[in-house]
């Protein structure tokens, strides 16, 4: 069945709230418009248009707000009072049908009127003459226009109107030619590129997609012819405002007026007068306010939404108490169907009675994480703090390193680092190593770097190195008769540069040697006889 | 834009189907069929068919001594026509009010247009410019 779905139920509540809405919403309307009465024009119709905006957004916003209560809010509504809201749920679906309906029908006819539109442009459609093309090229930049707008006579018009948003086209009547001077004609341009610029178009289009969407509602057709009636005085202000002449401007609406069809005399309708105030107020702005509100359907509208909101806010108050009064079981009705209803409430305030459960757990969970975080902050501030007041500097005094800390500003403790002082020096082959300690030698040590006789025997090497002296030879005592001291054993023979490569030159070296030592222990075996 | 074809009436339409029906017949065929649905005269089915042809929706050629006379266009382009035309009434206020205009479609009664003509006389006649 339709009405259990949720949303379905939503929507047609919405166009059910939608009456006192729209009647509230009218009300507001009619106020500031009367307010504003002594204004421009086009105050009024950006006001006007605001708040038809309001109305088509009322019905969506109710919708929204209602969707997710579903059918259960729903059915504790009409169990706590057998009132209005019971009496229209089992018509709940036949609204939505006429609404579907209506808004179909209304659609089609919207969409049909489109079309028409699109055949007015098309069909039976003559150029107009040439410089009239330029005259209107010449008012499109006076008026700021930016978009190309054709021009075209028509044989279907009565009156000259504009078409289209995107591509919009003047189309005049052929009696526009006729009966209007050019001043006159030009007034009447001015007033429809004037539409032009206003993008009113597109606005009406939008004011007649919300008419077929809340067509039952009296407050919306309302608004919506006013919206039209302002939006025609905005743009006579505007023609009138470019070519400076009012009264030929009247003048030539008055002569349109008068080429059309003869009108019968019951065609009269609620906007009779519409003409006659609009060249009243070209001719005396000064004297017509805007076109007046009907009494009654102010008093109307009041009252009705006066009873509507007044009914709504009684209907909520009662709803409350009830809820409290929920102990004692209404005793009417079947008790069947209020058992029921009495344990969808139950179990619907069981849920919320966990939902809030858990949302309190979690709020004191969090409570406890942001007094942690807290502590955590705090401590963090002290060790920063504490760390800031000390301080550690190095100094360096009477060539001595001092490592002072200090805790506030004052000096804590002021340790003198000992770096012993270390020098090296060179003299040739030694090397000194003094060590000082506070200015205080510690330590002083010569080293020598052994020569080259250190090394192995069998290092021979070339040029310039200097060798051992081998031990000289005692010399023998002096005898009166002693033969002649023998020769003086021959100096040392200087070694002879041998390059260590040649394994030969060892051997002939080594054999030399050899030799010298044999001559030498000879000679003392001589001289010991 | 070609001038499209004039809407016929009724009666025009009465006879229009016979053509269709017949095709092409002499005025007399045409009384013959007609005079079995309405009660019309030889002379009145002959005027009407003359009329027609001054507005373009029947065509005829001599023969003997009368004319034989067809329809312009075929049914189906007429039907067409007279939807299009249907529609066009039907959506013609729809449209209207889509349009933004000069005038709304209200029309001022006698006595209005009278007496905002005075109004525009005397405003006129103080010297008019504001």
């Amino acid at each position: 069945m339709m009405a259990q779905h949720p949303w379905t139920q939503a929507l047609a509540w919405s166009l059910i709230h939608f009456l006192w809405q729209g009647a509230l919403l009218g009300v507001v309307a009619a106020g500031i418009l009367f307010f504003l009465r002594g204004g421009r024009p086009a105050t009024r119709y950006v006001a006007a248009c605001l708040l038809l905006g309001l109305m088509a957004l009322s019905p969506v916003a109710t919708f929204l707000v209602l969707l997710p209560k579903g059918g259960a809010g729903m059915a504790v509504a009409a169990a706590s009072e057998p009132g209005l809201r019971e009496w229209l749920q089992p018509w709940l679906p036949s609204i939505l049908r006429v609404w579907a309906a209506g808004w179909a029908l209304l659609g089609l006819r919207l969409a049909g009127g489109l079309w028409m539109v699109h055949r007015l442009k098309t069909v039976d459609i003559f150029p107009c003459p040439a410089e009239w093309h330029q005259v209107l090229s010449r008012l499109s930049r006076q008026l700021g226009l930016t978009r190309t707008v054709r021009l075209l006579r028509s044989a279907r018009v009565e009156v000259p109107m504009v078409a289209g948003w995107i591509r919009p086209v003047v189309l005049l009547p052929f009696a526009a030619f006729t009966q209007l001077d050019p001043a006159q004609l030009e007034a009447i341009l001015v007033h429809e590129l004037a539409h032009v610029r206003r993008h009113d178009f597109l606005v009406n289009l939008l004011q007649a997609c919300i008419e077929s969407l809340l067509f039952y509602h009296p407050a919306v057709w309302w608004l919506s012819s006013r919206i039209r009636e302002e939006r025609e005085l905005c743009c006579d202000d505007a023609a009138v405002g470019l070519c400076r002449d009012p009264l030929g401007y009247a003048r030539a609406l008055t002569l349109l007026e008068g080429s059309r069809v003869a009108a019968p005399q019951l065609a009269l309708s609620s906007h009779g007068g519409a003409l006659m105030r609009r060249i009243q107020r070209l001719l005396h702005p000064q004297l017509l306010p805007s076109p007046r509100i009907r009494g009654f359907v102010l008093a109307g509208l009041a009252l009705s939404a006066l009873g509507a909101t007044a009914y709504t806010l009684q209907d909520k108050k009662a709803e409350g108490s009830q809820v409290r009064k929920e102990g004692k079981a209404p005793a009417q009705e079947s008790p069947e169907g209020q058992e029921r209803l009495k344990a969808k409430a139950e179990a619907a305030r069981a849920k919320a009675e966990a939902a809030r459960g858990k949302a309190e757990a979690a709020r004191s969970e969090a409570e406890s994480i942001r007094q942690e975080v807290e502590v955590i902050r705090e401590e963090a501030e002290k060790a920063a703090q504490e760390a800031r007041r000390f301080q550690v500097r190095v100094t360096e005094k009477d060539g001595k390193k001092h490592v002072t800390v200090l805790e506030d500003g004052k000096v804590v403790t002021d340790e003198v680092v000992e770096v012993p002082d270390v020098k090296f020096t060179r003299e040739g082959r030694r090397h000194r190593i003094v060590v000082k300690r506070d200015g205080k030698v510690v330590r002083d040590e010569v080293f020598e770097i052994p020569g080259p006789q250190a090394f192995s025997r069998a290092w021979v090497w070339d040029g310039d190195a200097e060798l051992p002296e081998p031990p000289e030879p005692p010399v023998p005592p002096a005898t009166p008769d002693a033969p002649p001291a023998p020769p003086a054993p021959p100096a040392t023979p200087k070694v002879r540069a041998y390059s260590t490569s040649s394994r030969a030159d060892v051997d002939r070296l080594k054999a030399e040697v050899q030799a010298l030592r044999r001559q030498v222990e000879e000679l003392q075996k001589k001289l010991a006889k | 834009m070609p001038h499209p074809l004039p809407k016929p009436t009724d009666g025009e339409l009465a006879i229009l189907r016979v053509l269709w029906d017949r095709g092409p017949s002499l005025v007399r065929e045409v009384f013959e069929v007609m005079s079995g649905e309405r009660d019309l005269g030889y002379t009145t089915v002959l005027k009407m068919l003359q009329i027609m042809t001054e507005k373009g929706l029947v065509t005829r050629e001599e023969e003997g001594r009368g004319h034989r006379y067809a329809a312009a266009a075929t049914e189906v382009q007429t039907q067409s026509h007279l939807v299009t035309d249907l529609l066009e009434k039907a959506f013609a206020g729809s449209a209207l009010q889509l349009v933004t205009r000069a005038l709304q479609s209200s029309r001022a009664s006698r006595q209005e247009m009278a007496a905002i003509r005075d109004l525009l006389d005397q405003a006129e006649g103080k010297g008019g410019r504001r």
